[in-house]
């Protein structure tokens, strides 16, 4: 302790109940931090500086902030971060200090940390009076200093630096420092790197002074409030802080949810200049305008086509390339209900004046040939919920009609459309690959290769069960009676479930004779490869699922792990979590235990195989009578649960037929159900629900289960509305009512017409999410679809929705069992509800990820197609109509009128029906509908729907 | 004011106050520090400061046991020690059981036998907290009870583990504290024996082993410390008493 110093930091600040808190902080400095130059410290092997580099970066702050994509760039390297600039990231923006560090684990690229705030010669305290911001400027001057005069004559420092003032300070210390932008000029392929470069507030002045796009004069926007304002107000309750979400089939306005405004669950902003440079996703602050300028529930819908060069209007749903088909319409049906279930008509209308916090990500973008003014262009990203951005860019002809990636920069309030830089180039628009590519980016999923560190913890090559893995086991390879065997979609190579039952001896039979049966689930034991807190084991966690696109799918473990060392396949000796069962003969429980085993898989067959095993009656070998077996006992469970009130829920999804070389899909088909599907879907039901009631009874605060809660009160009203049209009604008092009422919805002349409707009732309920128990009451565990009390996810850890949530879930279950303990992050319910809150992200983006995908492939499909099919009308606006082509599983809208044209059509507002001289659209109706793909902006293709029978009458 | 699991070692190995895992905070020592007592000791360990003032032994006023002296310890905190004023009390519970903890650990280690009829009085009062408290306390009595030149079999040290996150962090402060789950233990350095390990909070099993192992070697830290100070002192006894000329 000899070499360290300490110096005490005190400050004062209120705590929680309101008292003054006097902190007393010792913070030590000391001599041996590590300065990665081998010219400093020769005897540190381990430098991460090279010895011959002619110079050694520092960066500021706000050069790391704006220009992280330029030093993801290999050209700079050599580079050294101080202390200081990580802290300030981090508690700027996470997601970069994650890049960040990234940048620093990489040994090619030879970034140092140097922890200047624990060095004695270069730990800097704040002065009185001076601000933060100042000191840390400050700290990274000295922290400079010292480097330049330990490295005098050998090596040069320069910093790195967009702030002018700390510019000037370091050039008056006599310390070598220059902008990112002359520095990166200096350097010998300048031209590449200059593209990525962000571009600042101030320097976007002089860029337009030098012949850059005209701007309209003066401010087109309000300029936003000052912070301090912003808080005051907002904790007054004048101003509401919510986040912003861009209508989907209207991008022209938005929606910010609020809780502070009495009797309105949301604020309308109904065109731009009220969004006030806000984009999708921010944390905004609006003011409502007067009750007066509110808006009526029903509007229009998105008006068609872009109108002059600038505006960006197009309609996200018409867009096959738009994130997400279902959750557009979810969330519209929602905000329709939100709006109907309000006593108001009018809704809240209010304009940004703030903007908390940003949620800029890369965006993936095409070009605009005919935008270019001298360098400036315009580029449209492909999620239409942002606006077109302004590039600078010297290879425009190189990037026409390719996808590319944008960062956000800024948006100044005299642009129209905010400014960005050139990231990266993805491929050509329309190209298979660079499609997927670009929705995974935009989904923000993980695509790296598992690195040498994660496959290290997987077992070598050749692995087979060790012989006293198997002596801790309960062994069921040969246990008389016990055939297990696996059910799953042909072809399947990842078999994470398999099942058996057999018939008790009558002396293990019930009291009084009655047969007995003991069933078990055999779930792959991912948790005997995967340890807590292994480098394999926080990669699953982060991307917390396997995210399947149409024709590939992005793993959350290694694929060895899956397919091979996991899965449970034919006449191979597997580790399994198995949950084991007596059940009677009318499938109640008698009891249940859960154990640790080794099992061989008799058969792993396909849904088909097992259906046609138990429909031929001459077949009697065991295998096939343990299907039966397995059959019967799902048919009560379901019966049972459908007594419950379990609802039989739809989604429109279809599958694609791939051209086994081009792989462009050739055809569609619908998923086919079997009996044998839901007899696998019933056991996995039984297993989750059996270890959820467990880990909850033995960890009653730290379990992590999933929920689904109950519909919100009025969030039928619209389907019903529409449903009444048509004589039908939906009895949402419960779950079991609208079971039965569903059932109920029959059109004997029409089959999809049920099928439709719990389409549509799906999308009016809510979502399920995981959480941890001891975040919720107990009446609120409840999965409302599955008419469950309790319920986890326990029996997928390996494939579709490969959940990190089961793996957890195995962890709980091996501690109760006494397996293998868990470490205490697993039992501290705040890291539970961080693991939930990711989870729970991860898997929506996994879902919507996959959805875009079959987005872009029914796009493929019909690029040399052009069909008529049969389509339903799912809702009906004043200029136009929403239609679902069961078919296809596409929805699109359909215009009745063009913009500023005559509405041919008389709306009636209160039963959303359109009207016009011998023609009436309802929704439920059934059109035939011409689906092509519209090519008139060649970058952007989409999809377009038209009626074409009945005849539109137009204006 | 807790620090999130993944803030409390950076991955260039320092904690948040600048030291790195298996580096204890400076301890500061005083023997002698309040001139009227029969032995006193005044420890600061980082921000932790804790003044123990020992009396006796002498005659004991109670019944009792009258072939071995009998030992009572009495702690108070000051009300503003953590920062926000809050009246503690003597008999709050937190002081009570670690006015036993410290009275249990030091009936094994001083020779209570050699003062029968007697009492030993022990006073601690701790000034500012900051985390290891125990640990503190533990080490200013030792060095009182030295000070007042009590018969002890051996030094008795304590030092405090914090295992946050999966990482052992030797003498967390306050900040570090709040993470996660912490253990102190009160060695014996020369008999290499352990006379006290307290655990508040959860800790896997298999790792026990090696949280003791470096609890070890923190009280060994603190050992070569507190005896430097106590030699110290015995110089500046001997000198002021002409006993010493070096």
């Amino acid at each position: 302790m000899e070499h360290m110093a300490a110096v005490s930091r005190v400050f004062v600040k209120r705590t929680r109940r309101g008292q003054v808190k006097t902190h007393v902080r010792q913070h030590y400095l000391r001599d041996d931090v590590p300065s990665g130059s081998p010219h400093i410290d020769p005897a540190d092997a381990e430098c991460r500086l090279s010895a011959s580099a002619p110079r050694y970066l520092v960066l500021d702050t706000n050069v790391v902030l704006h220009q992280i994509d330029l030093l993801e760039r290999p050209a700079l390297c050599d580079v050294i971060l101080l202390q200081t600039v990580l802290d300030e990231v981090r508690h700027n923006k996470s997601s970069i200090y994650k890049r960040l560090r990234a940048l620093v684990d990489d040994d090619r690229r030879r970034f140092h940390v140097f922890c200047n705030e624990f060095h004695r010669e270069t730990y800097t305290a704040r002065e009185t009076g001076e601000s933060p911001n100042d000191r840390n400027d400050r700290a990274i001057r000295r922290a400079t200093q010292w480097y330049s005069r330990q490295l005098e004559g050998v090596c040069e420092v320069l910093l790195l630096t967009d702030d002018a003032e700390n510019l000037r300070l370091a050039r008056e210390a006599g310390l070598r420092a220059e902008r990112v932008r002359s520095f990166v000029s200096s350097l010998p392929n300048a031209g590449d790197l200059i593209e990525v470069l962000a571009l600042h507030e101030e320097e976007a002045g002089e860029a337009e002074a030098g012949g850059g796009r005209k701007q309209n004069e003066g401010q087109r926007y309000t300029p936003h409030l000052p912070m301090s304002t912003i808080s005051r107000e907002v904790e007054a309750g004048s101003l509401h802080q919510g986040k912003l979400r861009v209508r989907s089939h209207n991008t022209r306005q938005a929606t910010v949810s609020v809780r502070s405004v009495p009797g309105h669950s949301e604020v309308l902003l109904r065109d731009r200049e009220a969004m006030n440079r806000a984009t999708e996703g921010d944390i905004v602050v609006v003011r409502l305008l007067s009750e007066d300028r509110w808006k009526d529930t029903n509007e229009r819908l998105g008006d068609p086509a872009a109108d002059d060069d600038l505006t960006t209007s197009e309609t996200a749903g018409a867009s096959m390339f738009a994130a997400d088909q279902e959750m557009v319409a979810q969330q519209d049906w929602e905000q329709e209900q939100q709006a109907k279930s309000q006593k108001t008509s009018k809704r809240a209308c209010g304009e940004v004046v703030g903007i908390v916090k940003r949620a800029w990500r890369p965006l993936v973008c095409v070009l605009e040939r005919d935008s270019g003014t001298g360098n400036q262009y315009l580029v449209e990203p492909v999620d239409m919920k942002f606006p077109k951005i302004n590039i600078t860019t010297r290879q425009a002809d190189l990037l026409v009609g390719k996808l590319i990636v944008v960062a956000l920069d800024f948006w100044e309030v005299s642009h129209r459309f905010p400014t960005g830089h050139y990231v990266r180039t993805l491929g050509n628009v329309g190209d298979q690959e660079a499609e997927s590519d670009s929705i995974l980016l935009t989904h923000d999923v993980r695509t790296a290769e598992f690195s040498a560190q994660i496959q290290a913890c997987l077992p070598a090559k050749g692995w087979t069960i060790p012989e006293d893995e198997i002596a801790r086991r309960t062994d069921l390879r040969n246990k008389p009676g016990v055939i297990v065997c696996s059910v799953d979609p042909p072809g399947c190579v990842d078999i994470d479930d398999a099942l058996h039952a057999r018939l008790l001896p009558v002396s293990e039979g019930g009291k009084d004779g009655s047969p007995l049966y003991e069933c078990g689930v055999h779930i792959a034991d991912v948790g005997h490869f995967i340890k807590q807190g292994t480098a394999i084991d926080r990669e699953a966690a982060t991307r917390g699922s396997t995210v399947y696109l149409t024709t590939k799918r992005i793993d959350m473990v290694p694929k060895r792990l899956g397919e091979d060392l996991c899965s449970l396949h034919e006449q191979v000796d597997r580790l399994a979590f198995s949950c084991i069962w007596v059940i009677d003969e009318d499938a109640n429980i008698v009891s249940t235990r859960f154990e640790k085993t080794v099992i061989r898989s008799a058969a792993a067959m396909s849904y088909e195989e097992a259906q046609v095993r138990m429909d031929d009656k001459s077949m009697t070998d065991p295998l096939t009578l343990n299907l039966r077996s397995l059959n019967a006992i799902a048919k009560k469970l379901k019966a049972r649960r459908t007594a419950a009130g379990a609802l039989s829920l739809a989604s429109p999804e279809v599958r694609f037929v791939l051209d086994s070389e081009s792989r462009d899909p050739t055809d569609v088909q619908m998923y086919q159900l079997r009996e044998s599907n839901s007899m696998v879907e019933e056991f996995m039901l039984l297993a989750n629900i059996s270890v959820a009631k467990e880990i909850t009874r033995a960890f009653p605060q730290c379990a992590l289960l999933r929920r689904h809660p109950s519909p919100a009160p009025g969030a039928f009203d619209a389907l019903n509305g529409y449903l009444g049209q048509h004589g039908f009604q939906l009895d949402v008092s419960s779950s079991l009512a609208l079971a039965q009422s569903l059932d109920e919805c029959i059109k004997p002349e029409d089959p999809y017409f049920n099928r439709l409707v719990r389409i549509l009732t799906t999308r009016s309920m809510q979502q399920a999410r995981y959480f941890c128990s001891g975040s919720v009451v107990p009446e609120e565990y409840l999965h409302y679809g599955l008419a469950a009390p309790i319920y986890t996810h326990f029996t997928s850890p390996i494939r579709r929705r490969a959940q990190y949530a089961d793996q957890v879930v195995h962890r709980l279950l091996a501690a109760i069992i006494g397996w293998e303990p868990v470490n205490p992050e697993t039992l501290d319910p705040a890291a539970v509800n961080d693991l939930v809150e990711n989870l729970n992200t991860r898997h929506t983006m996994a879902q919507h990820a996959g959805r875009a995908s079959v987005a872009l492939f029914t796009l493929l499909f019909f690029k040399e197609r052009e069909v008529t099919e049969d389509a339903y009308v799912i809702q009906v606006r004043e200029n136009g109509i929403v239609v679902l082509v069961p078919r296809y599983g596409i929805e699109g809208i359909v215009y009745v009128c063009a913009r500023n044209e005559k509405n041919p059509f008389t709306f009636d507002n209160k039963l959303n029906i359109l009207t016009a001289p011998g023609i009436t659209i309802r929704a439920f109706d059934k059109l035939r509908v011409l689906i092509r793909v519209d090519s008139s902006k060649p970058h952007r293709p989409k999809l377009q729907l038209s009626v074409v029978e009945p005849k539109l009458p137009t204006a | 004011m807790a620090v999130r699991h993944s803030e409390v070692l950076s991955p260039e190995g320092f904690r948040v106050d600048g030291r790195r895992a298996n580096e204890a905070r400076r301890l500061r020592l005083r023997l002698g520090a309040s001139p009227g007592a029969d032995g006193s000791a005044y420890v600061e360990l980082g921000n932790t400061k804790v003044l123990a003032t020992v009396s006796g032994p002498h005659e004991s006023i109670r019944k009792g046991a009258h072939d071995a002296a009998a030992l009572h310890v009495e702690l108070t905190t000051l009300p503003f020690a953590s920062g926000v004023y809050r009246a503690h009390g003597r008999s709050d519970r937190a002081s009570q059981e670690l006015c036993a903890a410290v009275r249990k650990s030091f009936e094994a280690v001083v020779q209570l036998h050699l003062y029968a009829r007697t009492q030993i009085d022990v006073a601690v009062c701790v000034m500012q907290t900051d985390g290891g408290v125990r640990s503190a306390v533990v080490n200013a009595v030792t060095l009182a009870l030295v000070d007042a030149g009590v018969a002890m079999e051996d030094f008795l040290c304590a030092c405090s583990v914090g295992a946050v996150g999966g990482v052992l962090l030797l003498d967390p402060n306050a900040q570090e504290d709040q993470a996660g789950s912490e253990l102190s233990i009160a060695y014996l350095p020369r008999s290499e024996r352990i006379s006290a390990v307290q655990l508040e909070s959860k800790l896997p099993a298999s790792s026990l082993d090696e949280v003791m192992n470096v609890a070890i070697e923190g009280c060994k830290q603190m050992f070569d410390i507190m005896r430097g100070a106590v030699q110290i002192r015995t110089q500046e006894l001997l000198h002021s008493r002409g006993m010493f000329n070096a």
